[in-house]
């Protein structure tokens, strides 16, 4: 049977849904032997990272690396099996992760959508938003409901 | 949340962007053999009840939702089970509601519309679904083929035959889906196309006559990228009813001499 999707990208902000995100491209990249592209986007903080360790304003090596730890850390934990790539970049998430879409050639997006501030109409976050109005490949993305 | 997906509801509005979405949804329903329920919103303007008048004029556009989704059914999810239905009302509230209703594993979608009722997909109804769906939300953005190609116009998931098949099976396969064209594959390539006509000329040895046999045509294919018309003069040159759709070797549709009257007869 022909896989529907091969390359899969995954951004990871290490927050709960984009671990539930990240579970669920894990199945479809295991049903359609697929390869998963987890991605941390680092220096805004607002967008990205605020589950992590105070951030750097200017995002240093050192930081990057211990991103790609736990990039890796989540990989082995999570995508046993499965073949896998990590990146990380710096910059706004969103056109971030359009800019690995078009490098890697992804062919699906799985996403959380949450944002941060209680605000009903935020539920969306922006950077899900952008990248479902952006993204020139199917965005596959997991309310914080819908999650379990 | 379930997986793998059994349940997929696909809201359609007839554009281009959401065939590409009903196609994807196809592709993972095959995948998982799976249902796709294929959703129609008619959008009521003004409440039913407030004015009774109008009730006959969206029964109308009902039946005509219901007989557009049997068609796009019929060209996009052939093999695929799949039910359709036709709500009417507010289309967020309404894919919601279905969403609820069938306990829907997915929802694909497309995220932008291009001519009428389609623009009420542009953001509001994307945005509430994703934000209130319980199921993980698929989003297609697709950029539309152009009109006066043949990608625009062909029919996707085409039902195939082996070049050792039997007319029996294939004449049936042809009959089911109301096709006079059969697209011959080996190796997952396209090598002949059979018509009507070849299976007409062996009644009565349908059961012993391999395909093979039965192909009388000289294998001419075109392209997603094709211009309509210049399908539409491949078979008007040939006397053939349709041609394969090929794109990196692969088969992707077929396009036939209906499908090339529908673009020329379509507005703009």
């Amino acid at each position: 049977m022909a896989a529907v999707f091969s390359r899969i990208l995954c951004p990871i902000d290490f927050e709960r849904d984009s671990m539930d995100a990240l579970e669920l491209a894990c199945r479809l990249a295991k049903q359609n032997s697929a390869t998963v592209y987890l991605l941390t986007v680092i220096g805004a903080p607002s967008t990205a990272v605020t589950a992590l360790p105070p951030v750097p304003l200017n995002p240093n090596l050192e930081f990057e690396a211990e991103c790609v730890r736990r990039l890796e850390a989540i990989a082995r934990e999570k995508l046993a099996g499965a073949s896998h790539e990590i990146f990380v970049a710096s910059g706004n998430a969103a056109p971030e992760i359009l800019n690995l879409t078009d490098k890697q050639d992804i062919d699906l997006i799985v996403m959380g959508t949450h944002g941060r501030t209680g605000l009903k109409h935020f539920l969306l976050g922006s950077v899900a938003e952008r990248v479902v109005r952006e993204s020139p490949v199917p965005v596959l993305t997991i309310h914080p409901t819908a999650a379990g | 949340m379930s997986f793998p997906y059994r349940k997929i509801l696909c809201p359609v509005d007839f554009d281009e962007n959401s065939i590409a979405a009903l196609q994807t949804a196809a592709e993972i329903a095959r995948q998982f053999d799976a249902t796709v329920y294929v959703l129609h919103t008619v959008l009521l303007v003004i409440a039913p009840t407030s004015m009774p008048v109008y009730v006959d004029l969206y029964k109308a556009q009902e039946d005509t939702a219901r007989a557009n989704l049997v068609e796009l059914a019929r060209k996009h999810l052939a093999g695929i089970k799949y039910e359709i239905m036709v709500n009417m009302g507010e289309p967020a509230a309404s894919i919601l509601k279905a969403e609820r209703g069938i306990g829907a594993d997915l929802l694909v979608m497309s995220t932008h519309g291009r001519r009428g009722m389609s623009r009420f997909f542009l953001g509001s109804v994307a945005e509430l679904v994703l934000r209130e769906a319980r199921c993980p939300v698929l989003t297609v953005r697709h950029s539309a083929p152009q009109k006066d190609l043949v990608g625009a116009w062909m029919t996707t998931n085409t039902v195939t035959a082996q070049l050792d098949e039997k007319l029996s099976t294939i004449h049936a396969k042809m009959l089911e889906g109301g096709f006079r064209n059969i697209p011959i594959v080996q190796d997952g390539r396209v090598v002949a196309m059979l018509t009507e006509g070849d299976i007409r000329s062996f009644v009565g040895h349908f059961d012993d006559t391999p395909a093979k046999r039965a192909i009388t045509q000289a294998l001419v294919t075109v392209e997603p990228r094709t211009p309509i018309r210049e399908a539409a003069r491949i078979m008007r040159e040939r006397k053939i009813d349709g041609l394969p759709v090929v794109e990196d070797g692969r088969l992707v549709g077929i396009i036939t001499t209906s499908d090339a009257l529908a673009a020329t007869t379509s507005e703009g």
